[in-house]
Protein backbone atom coordinates (compact mmCIF):
# COMPACT_ATOMS: atom_id res chain seq x y z
CA UNK A 1 0.00 0.00 0.00
CA UNK A 2 2.38 2.35 0.58
CA UNK A 3 5.04 1.44 -2.78
CA UNK A 4 1.70 2.33 -4.78
CA UNK A 5 1.18 5.77 -2.84
CA UNK A 6 4.63 6.54 -3.46
CA UNK A 7 4.10 5.90 -6.84
CA UNK A 8 1.62 7.89 -7.52
CA UNK A 9 2.72 10.79 -5.81
CA UNK A 10 5.79 11.10 -8.25
CA UNK A 11 3.78 10.97 -11.93
CA UNK A 12 1.91 13.99 -10.08
CA UNK A 13 5.09 15.80 -10.02
CA UNK A 14 6.36 14.81 -13.37
CA UNK A 15 3.13 16.22 -15.38
CA UNK A 16 3.16 19.50 -12.95
CA UNK A 17 6.44 19.95 -13.86
CA UNK A 18 6.16 19.40 -17.72
CA UNK A 19 3.43 22.09 -18.23
CA UNK A 20 5.69 24.79 -16.49
CA UNK A 21 8.33 24.35 -20.13
CA UNK A 22 6.49 25.81 -23.09
CA UNK A 23 8.36 28.18 -24.58
CA UNK A 24 9.65 30.05 -28.57
CA UNK A 25 12.43 29.64 -30.44
CA UNK A 26 13.18 31.96 -33.72
CA UNK A 27 14.29 30.39 -37.18
CA UNK A 28 16.20 33.43 -38.51
CA UNK A 29 16.10 34.85 -42.39
CA UNK A 30 16.97 37.06 -44.80
CA UNK A 31 14.87 38.59 -47.11
CA UNK A 32 17.46 39.85 -50.40
CA UNK A 33 16.22 42.15 -53.15
CA UNK A 34 18.43 43.74 -55.78
CA UNK A 35 17.44 47.25 -57.77
CA UNK A 36 17.95 47.83 -60.68
CA UNK A 37 16.95 52.00 -60.93
CA UNK A 38 15.11 53.01 -63.78
CA UNK A 39 13.60 56.07 -65.22
CA UNK A 40 10.50 55.47 -67.32
CA UNK A 41 8.90 57.83 -69.31
CA UNK A 42 5.19 58.71 -68.09
CA UNK A 43 2.26 57.58 -69.40
CA UNK A 44 0.10 59.38 -72.26
CA UNK A 45 0.40 60.20 -75.49
CA UNK A 46 3.36 62.11 -76.95
CA UNK A 47 3.19 65.37 -76.57
CA UNK A 48 3.21 68.08 -79.65
CA UNK A 49 5.42 70.82 -79.94
CA UNK A 50 3.00 73.32 -82.14
CA UNK A 51 4.10 76.43 -84.15
CA UNK A 52 0.85 76.69 -85.42
CA UNK A 53 0.14 77.95 -89.05
CA UNK A 54 3.10 79.48 -90.65
CA UNK A 55 2.75 82.38 -93.17
CA UNK A 56 6.33 82.14 -96.03
CA UNK A 57 8.03 84.82 -95.31
CA UNK A 58 6.46 85.91 -92.37
CA UNK A 59 6.14 83.76 -89.35
CA UNK A 60 4.97 81.44 -87.23
CA UNK A 61 1.20 81.77 -84.56
CA UNK A 62 4.21 80.46 -81.83
CA UNK A 63 7.58 80.65 -82.77
CA UNK A 64 8.55 79.53 -79.91
CA UNK A 65 5.90 77.23 -78.48
CA UNK A 66 6.77 74.67 -75.11
CA UNK A 67 5.95 71.12 -74.22
CA UNK A 68 7.24 69.55 -70.87
CA UNK A 69 8.23 65.25 -70.79
CA UNK A 70 8.33 63.67 -67.50
CA UNK A 71 10.21 60.67 -66.55
CA UNK A 72 9.41 58.70 -63.51
CA UNK A 73 12.59 57.56 -62.34
CA UNK A 74 13.45 55.48 -58.96
CA UNK A 75 13.00 56.96 -55.76
CA UNK A 76 15.69 58.31 -54.58
CA UNK A 77 18.01 58.43 -57.69
CA UNK A 78 19.97 61.40 -58.61
CA UNK A 79 17.84 63.52 -61.49
CA UNK A 80 18.92 62.33 -65.08
CA UNK A 81 21.10 64.56 -66.69
CA UNK A 82 20.67 65.74 -71.08
CA UNK A 83 24.04 66.20 -72.92
CA UNK A 84 24.80 68.96 -75.25
CA UNK A 85 23.32 66.68 -77.87
CA UNK A 86 19.93 65.31 -76.40
CA UNK A 87 17.79 64.81 -79.32
CA UNK A 88 17.43 62.26 -82.11
CA UNK A 89 19.18 62.31 -84.91
CA UNK A 90 16.90 60.51 -86.97
CA UNK A 91 14.60 63.76 -87.66
CA UNK A 92 16.99 66.17 -87.13
CA UNK A 93 19.97 67.21 -85.78
CA UNK A 94 21.12 65.62 -81.88
CA UNK A 95 21.57 69.28 -81.13
CA UNK A 96 17.67 69.88 -81.34
CA UNK A 97 17.78 71.47 -85.30
CA UNK A 98 15.31 70.06 -87.53
CA UNK A 99 13.21 71.26 -90.60
CA UNK A 100 9.57 70.94 -91.07
CA UNK A 101 7.61 71.74 -94.52
CA UNK A 102 11.06 73.17 -95.77
CA UNK A 103 10.88 75.32 -92.42
CA UNK A 104 13.92 75.57 -89.84
CA UNK A 105 13.13 75.35 -86.13
CA UNK A 106 15.30 74.53 -83.22
CA UNK A 107 14.74 73.56 -80.06
CA UNK A 108 16.58 73.85 -76.19
CA UNK A 109 15.70 71.63 -73.12
CA UNK A 110 15.55 72.80 -69.69
CA UNK A 111 15.11 71.33 -66.55
CA UNK A 112 14.52 69.13 -64.57
CA UNK A 113 12.01 70.30 -62.01
CA UNK A 114 11.38 67.70 -59.70
CA UNK A 115 8.53 66.52 -57.71
CA UNK A 116 9.66 63.52 -55.44
CA UNK A 117 8.08 60.53 -54.25
CA UNK A 118 7.47 58.88 -51.12
CA UNK A 119 9.74 56.49 -49.20
CA UNK A 120 8.93 53.01 -48.75
CA UNK A 121 6.37 52.00 -45.94
CA UNK A 122 5.49 48.76 -44.18
CA UNK A 123 2.43 49.10 -46.33
CA UNK A 124 3.26 50.36 -49.61
CA UNK A 125 6.24 50.78 -51.50
CA UNK A 126 8.06 53.65 -52.72
CA UNK A 127 6.30 55.91 -55.31
CA UNK A 128 8.31 57.47 -58.37
CA UNK A 129 10.51 60.83 -57.97
CA UNK A 130 8.81 62.96 -61.24
CA UNK A 131 11.40 64.89 -63.31
CA UNK A 132 10.09 67.38 -65.80
CA UNK A 133 12.28 68.61 -68.89
CA UNK A 134 10.64 71.77 -70.61
CA UNK A 135 11.39 72.23 -74.53
CA UNK A 136 11.18 75.31 -76.19
CA UNK A 137 11.03 75.44 -79.97
CA UNK A 138 12.30 78.03 -82.34
CA UNK A 139 11.05 79.07 -85.46
CA UNK A 140 12.84 82.00 -87.06
CA UNK A 141 10.50 84.58 -89.50
CA UNK A 142 11.42 85.50 -93.32
CA UNK A 143 11.48 81.73 -93.96
CA UNK A 144 9.84 80.23 -97.64
CA UNK A 145 9.24 77.07 -96.50
CA UNK A 146 7.99 74.43 -99.50
CA UNK A 147 5.33 73.68 -100.07
CA UNK A 148 3.24 73.16 -103.75
CA UNK A 149 -0.38 74.34 -103.02
CA UNK A 150 -1.70 77.55 -101.22
CA UNK A 151 -1.07 75.27 -97.74
CA UNK A 152 0.71 72.52 -96.51
CA UNK A 153 0.08 70.30 -93.06
CA UNK A 154 -0.23 70.42 -90.50
CA UNK A 155 2.69 68.48 -90.90
CA UNK A 156 4.16 66.69 -88.38
CA UNK A 157 7.68 64.81 -87.30
CA UNK A 158 8.44 63.11 -84.12
CA UNK A 159 11.54 63.82 -82.08
CA UNK A 160 12.68 62.10 -79.37
CA UNK A 161 14.79 63.14 -76.21
CA UNK A 162 17.26 61.08 -74.40
CA UNK A 163 18.24 61.41 -70.69
CA UNK A 164 21.12 59.70 -68.86
CA UNK A 165 20.68 58.51 -65.59
CA UNK B 1 39.71 49.89 -42.42
CA UNK B 2 36.29 51.80 -42.51
CA UNK B 3 33.18 50.16 -42.31
CA UNK B 4 32.81 50.41 -45.99
CA UNK B 5 35.67 48.61 -46.95
CA UNK B 6 35.85 46.21 -44.33
CA UNK B 7 32.15 45.60 -46.16
CA UNK B 8 33.63 45.18 -49.33
CA UNK B 9 36.41 43.22 -48.06
CA UNK B 10 33.81 40.54 -46.87
CA UNK B 11 31.93 41.01 -49.65
CA UNK B 12 35.38 39.62 -52.04
CA UNK B 13 36.20 37.12 -49.68
CA UNK B 14 32.84 35.18 -50.10
CA UNK B 15 32.98 35.07 -53.54
CA UNK B 16 30.27 37.94 -54.05
CA UNK B 17 31.39 40.31 -57.24
CA UNK B 18 30.01 43.79 -56.35
CA UNK B 19 28.05 45.36 -59.42
CA UNK B 20 30.01 48.25 -61.79
CA UNK B 21 28.08 51.74 -61.46
CA UNK B 22 26.29 51.55 -65.40
CA UNK B 23 24.91 54.62 -66.54
CA UNK B 24 21.66 54.15 -68.63
CA UNK B 25 19.50 56.24 -70.93
CA UNK B 26 15.55 56.70 -71.65
CA UNK B 27 14.29 58.19 -74.10
CA UNK B 28 10.44 59.91 -74.50
CA UNK B 29 9.03 60.81 -77.74
CA UNK B 30 6.98 64.21 -78.93
CA UNK B 31 5.95 65.97 -81.81
CA UNK B 32 6.84 68.79 -83.72
CA UNK B 33 4.30 70.18 -85.85
CA UNK B 34 3.14 73.46 -88.27
CA UNK B 35 0.96 74.21 -91.22
CA UNK B 36 2.64 76.24 -93.96
CA UNK B 37 0.48 79.14 -95.93
CA UNK B 38 2.41 79.40 -99.00
CA UNK B 39 3.67 82.89 -100.09
CA UNK B 40 5.19 84.76 -102.91
CA UNK B 41 7.17 88.22 -102.15
CA UNK B 42 8.18 90.71 -104.25
CA UNK B 43 12.31 91.12 -103.87
CA UNK B 44 13.45 93.65 -106.53
CA UNK B 45 15.71 96.28 -104.84
CA UNK B 46 15.13 99.90 -105.62
CA UNK B 47 13.20 101.44 -108.75
CA UNK B 48 12.73 99.26 -111.92
CA UNK B 49 11.98 101.77 -114.87
CA UNK B 50 10.91 100.91 -117.82
CA UNK B 51 12.49 103.66 -119.94
CA UNK B 52 10.87 104.24 -123.46
CA UNK B 53 13.55 107.48 -124.02
CA UNK B 54 12.54 110.40 -125.69
CA UNK B 55 9.79 110.00 -128.04
CA UNK B 56 9.34 112.53 -130.57
CA UNK B 57 6.27 113.87 -131.48
CA UNK B 58 4.44 111.93 -134.55
CA UNK B 59 7.78 109.63 -134.79
CA UNK B 60 7.46 106.96 -137.37
CA UNK B 61 8.82 104.02 -135.89
CA UNK B 62 7.15 102.66 -132.22
CA UNK B 63 9.71 103.33 -129.12
CA UNK B 64 10.73 100.01 -127.35
CA UNK B 65 10.53 100.53 -123.58
CA UNK B 66 13.93 99.03 -121.86
CA UNK B 67 13.38 95.51 -120.27
CA UNK B 68 12.96 94.82 -116.81
CA UNK B 69 12.59 92.01 -114.82
CA UNK B 70 10.62 91.50 -111.77
CA UNK B 71 11.11 88.74 -109.19
CA UNK B 72 9.64 87.23 -106.78
CA UNK B 73 10.58 84.57 -104.21
CA UNK B 74 7.89 81.96 -103.37
CA UNK B 75 7.48 79.02 -101.37
CA UNK B 76 9.50 76.40 -102.72
CA UNK B 77 7.71 74.31 -105.07
CA UNK B 78 4.56 76.49 -105.63
CA UNK B 79 3.94 78.54 -108.51
CA UNK B 80 1.82 81.65 -108.85
CA UNK B 81 -1.43 81.15 -110.74
CA UNK B 82 -1.17 84.27 -112.72
CA UNK B 83 0.31 87.88 -113.12
CA UNK B 84 -1.52 91.17 -114.31
CA UNK B 85 -0.82 94.46 -114.29
CA UNK B 86 -2.37 97.59 -111.92
CA UNK B 87 -5.45 99.46 -112.97
CA UNK B 88 -4.89 102.04 -111.11
CA UNK B 89 -2.48 103.73 -114.08
CA UNK B 90 -3.53 101.72 -116.99
CA UNK B 91 -5.14 98.17 -117.72
CA UNK B 92 -4.66 94.81 -116.68
CA UNK B 93 -3.33 94.01 -119.63
CA UNK B 94 -0.56 96.45 -119.76
CA UNK B 95 -2.16 99.73 -121.36
CA UNK B 96 -1.30 102.83 -119.97
CA UNK B 97 -0.52 106.14 -121.06
CA UNK B 98 2.52 108.56 -119.99
CA UNK B 99 2.71 112.15 -121.26
CA UNK B 100 -0.27 111.50 -123.51
CA UNK B 101 1.52 108.56 -125.06
CA UNK B 102 -0.05 105.17 -125.17
CA UNK B 103 2.14 102.54 -124.35
CA UNK B 104 1.66 98.70 -124.14
CA UNK B 105 3.45 96.25 -121.30
CA UNK B 106 3.63 92.33 -121.71
CA UNK B 107 4.76 90.51 -118.40
CA UNK B 108 6.40 87.06 -119.73
CA UNK B 109 5.55 83.90 -118.17
CA UNK B 110 7.78 83.61 -115.17
CA UNK B 111 11.22 81.61 -115.30
CA UNK B 112 11.54 80.01 -112.01
CA UNK B 113 15.55 79.75 -110.29
CA UNK B 114 14.66 76.61 -107.39
CA UNK B 115 15.83 77.55 -104.16
CA UNK B 116 17.92 75.68 -101.37
CA UNK B 117 16.02 73.43 -98.92
CA UNK B 118 15.85 74.03 -95.73
CA UNK B 119 18.48 71.98 -93.75
CA UNK B 120 18.84 71.43 -89.99
CA UNK B 121 21.48 73.95 -89.70
CA UNK B 122 19.63 76.79 -92.05
CA UNK B 123 16.60 78.14 -93.37
CA UNK B 124 17.28 77.94 -97.06
CA UNK B 125 15.77 80.04 -99.47
CA UNK B 126 12.98 80.17 -101.94
CA UNK B 127 12.29 79.67 -106.05
CA UNK B 128 12.91 83.00 -107.57
CA UNK B 129 10.07 83.33 -110.16
CA UNK B 130 11.28 86.04 -112.82
CA UNK B 131 8.80 88.15 -114.76
CA UNK B 132 10.52 89.88 -118.07
CA UNK B 133 8.89 92.72 -119.03
CA UNK B 134 8.92 93.89 -122.21
CA UNK B 135 7.13 97.09 -123.93
CA UNK B 136 6.34 99.38 -127.20
CA UNK B 137 4.82 102.52 -127.68
CA UNK B 138 3.39 102.63 -130.69
CA UNK B 139 5.09 105.24 -133.56
CA UNK B 140 2.57 108.45 -134.82
CA UNK B 141 1.67 109.58 -131.64
CA UNK B 142 0.58 112.97 -130.65
CA UNK B 143 1.26 113.10 -126.97
CA UNK B 144 0.44 115.94 -124.65
CA UNK B 145 2.48 118.78 -123.37
CA UNK B 146 2.33 122.50 -123.31
CA UNK B 147 5.97 123.34 -123.86
CA UNK B 148 8.51 122.31 -126.21
CA UNK B 149 9.25 119.41 -124.09
CA UNK B 150 8.39 117.65 -121.10
CA UNK B 151 9.35 114.81 -119.32
CA UNK B 152 11.05 112.70 -118.18
CA UNK B 153 7.89 111.89 -116.76
CA UNK B 154 7.07 108.98 -114.55
CA UNK B 155 3.92 107.29 -113.89
CA UNK B 156 4.25 104.32 -111.44
CA UNK B 157 2.70 100.38 -112.17
CA UNK B 158 2.91 97.04 -110.49
CA UNK B 159 2.66 94.31 -111.47
CA UNK B 160 0.03 91.88 -109.27
CA UNK B 161 0.83 88.48 -108.97
CA UNK B 162 -1.72 86.05 -107.79
CA UNK B 163 -0.76 83.17 -105.98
Amino acid sequence: MMKRFLAGAAVAGIAFASTAQAGTTNGAFNVSASLNSECAVAAGAPPTLDFGVYTAFGSAATPNPSITLTFNCTHKLPAPTVSGTPFDGTNGTTAGGGTVVGLFYTMAVTGPTSALGTDATTSAGATADAFTYTITGTMGAGQPGQCTTASCGPTTVGRTLTISF
Amino acid sequence: MGLSLRAAAAAAALGFVLPAAQAATTSNNFNVTVTLTSQCAATNSGTTTVAFGTYVAFQVAAATGTAVNLTFQCTRGFSPVSAAFDTVNGTAAGVGVVQGLQYTLTAAAPTTTAGTAATTATIGTGDTKTYAITSTMPGGQAGSCATASCGPTTVVRTLIVTF
